[in-house]
């Protein structure tokens, strides 16, 4: 691709960008949010048409105006949230969109079979063909999503931050399956945010940064800190104090039981403390209670056994963006007024008071460095870290006494990830300006970013299947805990916590 | 979405909008204004006879809509009228339809359908120089006159005729929604089939729609079942049904017969039908129309449309006339005389209320 | 609620007049009547003059607006109630019943009293598919569709046996005293008080639903259900049957005001449908309650037109629902084109 430009509105997407591959290479593309990762990768599978530039396949200049022009390139592109039909099979989702000549209304199941059972010797990788979308777990999603690419038989293939969502085992698979579809002579275009997987898998690494190239390196010659500084000038997790002195409890769950629509459980005996001025982390994988420990712990949802004790206000960064933390087609204000309609400064009787709600919401906008073009503009319109970050704004309003974030940095680059853990170590009161009178408040982290979890948790949970197994931290390694969250291995023994564990390291 | 912005201007867009439909209007009503209004009912423009006709349903029924449009037509045919007719869907309209033709200059109108009668009274009251005609209506005014059929009669002739014809001595009727118009065209069917054998046995079947097919047949099964073999009617539409299950009962042995009503029906199924109770609607708006042209039209007071008129009568089938005994097609000739003078009396029901007050 | 949303919607019907006068012209030429003759009338029976636009139009236009208002609050708030129709019948079943029962008040006091009643009975109707709906988790699509069948039956019965008139003859009530009926506002045209209600209504639901707590919650819900209880911490329960309450108590009160304003009685198929007519209304208005204003009086010169076109042109009952029917399609198709025209385009990341 060369000189590829684009521009949306007044907003420069793109400019100039130049990008090369090989076959047989993985290659990393990483950025900061906005910074024209997702759009360069959608011009070159078709779904974005450049305003300027070329591109060229085997030296040979190629029109690329749609996804089937790119398609027939082969080129293809597994998105951050596959385009499944979750009521159908996944055989059926297979067969869709890949006729390989049937002709008709007739899906060509066979055909797709036998691709699969190739795929599956050269590659390793098999789904149960007859299970639901719906019935399996995000990774799972993902794995048929990638399936759906590979029966084109695509030269180039793009994961758009496909790790995001996975556990340490599945993101390990996950390389395994990039090496081996290099090996077969596949070019495999990585995007990512983080830093230690691309150093650990790239044979090249392309930095974006305001929608220009501002770095092409291998990994041999670079590494995370310097990969950090290149894309934004900072490191992860720099100046952050680690603990902090630990107050009283502010929400406790004691032998809490949750149950399914069709009264399956969801939760088993949960016992849960968090106190002022603590972070809880709890690690697992997506679907083995998440949801309603979430709901429970925020107030949204009574328990169907055990007893509950919350404080009055509960802030809540929930997992899904799009679907319960904003109203896509409202705008900043009206998203962040979500969170006042029962706040008394902002209402006058039953009336909202807009011109006051706007004006506290122009305010946030400065605070949290949120990029728009004004207050009025629709959050769907904004990238996910903006996103995030209004979300973080109305939440951390009522997160006084607790704060229950799910997944809060996914999707999120190193700069809004780091952004958002200095505001949490503010609320747990452990920022360098403290004076000591501000109150602290209790933070919950329900995360499938082990990392995350193990960087900034004091307590560590591990959710499996509905029940919370105690990790110690001291002894806590990553492997150990990925196991747990795969086959939740007994945590009886581990809960044990050793005293000075939170003397820091 | 701006909020200050918002309620800035809401007041403002909405003047602003409110302003621009104002001139949009404005400019429709420049452009198709026809001097009707600034010079209401100009004598040159609205000279000749101008008839109008109103029904809530649709004149392609070939039933009781269709013949009062055939009605206006031969007004049209006799007197060189100029007609129109417009078909309402709802009781809110009534008023505005009506009030639309008094001030376009018709000044007969023919409300075809009780349903008319309150907006008629309203509208009369307000354009006393119109008349306005309420087909079966129930209220009467001095410029809104009801106008009754007296179906009843050919009913009454028609019972008689079903029990002469009938082996199993039960005879019955298929009936639509039961309005006192529709009953008393039963209870003359009743009253003439008992007039000639008191132990025959009448069966009555409601079902509550004038044009539902299936509902009709359904209901016509069950009376054939129920052992009638001479089967009357009074739906619109839903005729065809009553029609449909006597033919398939006859065509599976049975010998069943029907009979038509409101308007001469014998050709719809002629090798069923032994003859039909007839109202002739064309000819009572044309006597009517003839009346008020001649300013003979009696005001304040109803206009009854029966065998004295010949609006209403029972006429045989010519292609079943053979099942007929000669006695009994005299018996018929002399009943009808009977009934113009007076002598044989068919039950009915009188529903008129005389209106003076204001409305 | 965009600046240039009312000039696209002018647009909008301009080339949707266009569009259709070419279509129908092709259609009653080929029928063999007189395109012109029909096109005068139908716009002399709507805007001509005083009486077609005050007495016609916006007499039709009460009804499609203010149940255009019942749907429209029901589907902002993500609420798909399809059974405005048979809340309008409710209405007017406790508006006739309150009429013709009130006694000699002052009409001060006895209209605002149907008002009242029929809009507690469109409400009451709605409430059933509102508790089927949070209690049940039954959808209200089929529940209000049925519960517009129920009604139509009950006005059948009502007029018949409970409420029949004094004489018991004919299937409809008795009219309501002349204190419980609507002034007119227009001398000399039928244009009732309804029509001050109807403008009343749009303006007092516009504030609501952008200035109180409670209506940025129900537009919220419309926006995304989820959003609303997980981060607006709202009962969707709770929104949902307030929804459900103020949308069939705005078709109730409709049906108290037809009443009380046009037809002084209750008969069947007092309404030609105009539940679903006003979904028509409320979706060309984009949900916008001041749009709903103009799309009703557009769909109430629409069909007092077509009685013209009947009357003065002579075409046929059934054309003229043809030519509405052309009307309308060409009207929603140019308004989605327009739509798709001046989207901006999706800013990417």
């Amino acid at each position: 691709m060369e000189r590829v430009s684009k521009n949306f509105g007044r907003k420069t997407a793109l400019n100039n960008v130049g990008f090369t591959s090989f076959p047989g290479e993985i290659h990393s593309l990483i950025g900061e949010n906005g910074a024209g990762k997702t759009t360069l990768m959608k011009v070159l599978s078709g779904l974005v048409v450049p305003d300027r530039g070329n591109i060229r396949f085997k030296g040979k200049e190629a029109s690329i105006l749609t996804p089937s022009d790119a398609r027939k390139e082969g080129v293809g592109m597994v998105h951050q949230e596959s385009l499944l039909i979750p009521a159908h099979t996944v055989l059926e989702n297979l067969c869709l969109g890949n006729r390989f000549g049937s002709k008709g209304n007739v899906l060509p199941y066979r055909k797709v079979r036998i691709k699969l059972e190739e795929l599956r010797d050269k590659t390793g990788l098999w789904m149960k063909e007859d299970k639901l979308i719906e019935d399996l777990s995000i990774g799972e999603r993902q794995k048929v999503g990638i399936l759906k690419l590979l029966l084109r038989d695509p030269e180039i293939l793009i994961f758009d931050e496909p790790t995001s969502i996975l556990a340490p085992q599945e993101v390990a698979d996950l390389m395994s399956l990039f090496r081996r579809l290099s090996r077969d002579g596949k070019t495999v275009i990585f995007i990512t945010h983080k830093l230690n997987e691309v150093i650990e898998i790239s044979d090249r690494i392309t930095v974006l940064k305001q929608g220009q190239v501002v770095c092409r390196t291998i990994p041999e010659e670079t590494d995370v800190k310097k990969l950090s500084k290149v894309m934004i000038g900072e490191e992860v997790g720099a100046n952050l104090a680690n603990s902090g002195p630990v107050g009283a409890t502010v929400a406790k769950l004691t032998s809490v039981k949750a149950l399914g629509v069709l009264g399956e459980k969801k939760l088993m005996d949960v016992n849960l403390v968090v106190r002022r001025g603590e972070m809880v982390g709890i690690a697992g994988v997506e679907g083995n209670g998440q949801k309603e420990l979430a709901e429970i712990l925020s107030g949204l949802r009574r328990p169907d056994g055990g007893t509950v004790q919350l404080p009055r206000e509960i802030g809540f960064i929930p997992d899904d963006r799009g679907g319960e933390a904003l109203i896509g087609s409202f705008g900043i204000s009206e998203n962040v007024a979500l969170g006042l309609v029962k706040d008394a400064r902002f209402r006058w009787g039953p009336a909202m008071l807009w011109g006051k709600i706007e004006h506290y919401v122009r305010e946030l906008i400065t605070r949290y460095g949120i990029i728009a073009t004004n207050h009025q503009q629709k959050v769907a319109e904004l990238s996910g870290g903006n996103q995030q970050k209004v979300v973080l704004a109305r939440e951390l309003k009522r997160s006084q006494d607790l704060l229950i974030a799910r997944n809060p940095t996914q999707g999120l680059d190193v700069k809004a990830t780091s952004f958002f853990y200095k505001q949490m170590m503010q609320l747990l009161g452990r920022d360098f300006q403290r004076d000591g009178t501000e109150q602290q408040a209790g933070i919950v982290l329900i995360s499938s970013d082990l990392e995350e979890i193990l960087m900034f948790a004091d307590e560590i949970y591990v959710l499996y299947n509905g029940g919370l197994l105690g990790v110690n931290k001291c002894k806590a390694s990553k492997e150990f805990i990925g196991r747990l969250m795969l086959a939740g291995e007994s945590g009886r023994v581990m809960s044990v916590k050793g005293d000075g564990c939170h003397e820091g390291p | 979405m701006s909020r200050v912005s918002e309620r800035g201007t809401i007041l403002g867009n909405a003047v602003s909008k409110i302003k621009r439909v104002i001139s949009v209007v404005l400019l429709f009503t420049m452009a198709c204004s026809d001097a009707r209004n600034e010079d209401p009912l100009s004598e040159s423009e609205f000279s000749g006879f101008r008839v109008a006709l109103l029904t809530s349903g649709p004149v392609s029924d070939a039933g009781w809509y269709g013949s009062a449009y055939e009605g206006i037509q031969l007004i049209e045919k006799t007197f060189g009228a100029r007609i129109s007719h417009q078909q309402t869907s709802t009781p809110a309209e009534f008023d505005e339809a009506l009030r639309a033709y008094a001030v376009s200059g018709y000044r007969l109108i023919f409300a075809h359908g009780f349903e008319y009668q309150d907006a008629a009274i309203r509208v009369g009251e307000q354009f006393p120089e119109v008349t306005i005609i309420v087909s079966s209506g129930g209220r009467v005014s001095e410029n809104v006159i009801p106008l009754i059929f007296e179906l009843e009669e050919g009913s009454y002739i028609a019972g008689v005729v079903a029990s002469r014809i009938t082996k199993t001595g039960i005879v019955g009727m298929v009936g639509g929604v039961s309005t006192p118009p529709a009953e008393a065209t039963f209870t003359g069917f009743e009253a003439g089939a008992k007039s000639v054998n008191p132990d025959v046995e009448v069966l009555v079947n409601w079902i509550g729609s004038w044009d539902d097919v299936a509902m009709a047949k359904e209901a016509a099964v069950t009376l054939i079942r129920r052992g009638v073999d001479v089967l009357i009617h009074n739906t619109d539409a839903a005729s065809f049904g009553v029609f449909q299950a006597v033919r398939e009962a006859r065509d599976s042995g049975e010998e069943v017969w029907a009979m038509g009503m409101n308007r001469d029906q014998n050709d719809v199924v002629p090798e069923v039908i032994l003859g039909s109770a007839v109202i002739r609607i064309p000819e009572a708006f044309l006597r009517l129309a003839k009346l008020w042209k001649e300013g003979k039209l009696p005001s304040g007071e109803a206009y009854y449309a029966g065998g004295q008129s010949g609006a209403a009568d029972y006429v045989v089938n010519p292609s079943l006339a053979g099942k007929y005994k000669p006695e009994l097609m005299a018996e018929i000739d002399s009943i009808r005389l009977g009934i113009i003078d007076g002598l044989i009396a068919v039950p009915r029901i009188d529903f008129l209320e005389r209106v003076e007050g204001s409305f | 609620m965009k600046g240039h949303d009312a000039w696209v919607a002018l647009a909008v019907s301009l080339l949707a007049l266009l569009l259709t006068v070419f279509l129908t012209t092709g259609a009653l030429v080929l029928g063999g009547y007189s395109p012109l003759l029909t096109f005068q009338s139908l716009l002399a029976g709507s805007f001509g003059s005083l009486d077609s636009f005050f007495g016609v139009t916006l007499v039709r236009a009460v009804p499609l607006i203010v149940i255009g208002l019942a749907v429209t609050v029901a589907f902002k708030s993500g609420v798909w109630n399809i059974g405005a129709e048979g809340q309008f019948y409710a209405g007017a079943i406790a508006g006739v019943w309150v009429g013709l029962n009130v006694g000699d008040y002052p009409s001060y006091f006895s209209v605002p009293l149907v008002f009242l009643s029929a809009s507690v009975a469109g409400a009451l109707w709605a409430l059933l598919p509102a508790l089927m709906r949070t209690r049940l988790g039954v959808g209200e699509v089929v529940t209000t569709i049925l519960m517009n069948f129920v009604a139509i039956h009950l006005v059948s019965y009502i007029v018949r046996w409970p409420l029949q008139e004094e004489r018991g003859v004919f299937p409809n009530t008795d009219l309501i005293d002349e204190s419980v009926r609507l002034p007119t506002i227009v001398p000399g045209t039928g244009l009732h008080l309804g029509f001050v209600v109807a403008v009343i209504l749009v303006i007092g639901l516009s504030f609501f639903f952008s200035n109180t707590s409670m209506g940025f919650q129900l537009r919220a819900m419309g926006g995304s259900q989820e959003a609303t209880r997980v981060s607006g911490r709202s009962s969707i329960p709770q929104l949902l049957i307030v929804t459900f309450l103020l949308s069939g108590s705005l078709a109730g009160l409709a049906g108290g005001i037809e009443i009380a304003g046009r037809s002084f009685a209750l008969y069947e198929g007092l309404s030609p449908g105009w539940g679903y007519t006003a979904i028509a209304v409320a979706l060309l208005a984009d949900l916008n309650f001041i749009a709903v204003l103009f799309t009703g009086i557009f769909f109430g010169a629409l069909e007092g037109g077509a009685g013209a076109m009947q009357r003065e042109a002579g075409i046929p009952a059934t054309w003229v629902a043809g030519i509405e029917a052309l009307v309308l399609l060409s009207v929603l198709a140019s308004d989605r084109l327009f739509r798709r025209l001046l989207r901006p385009r999706r800013k990417e990341d």
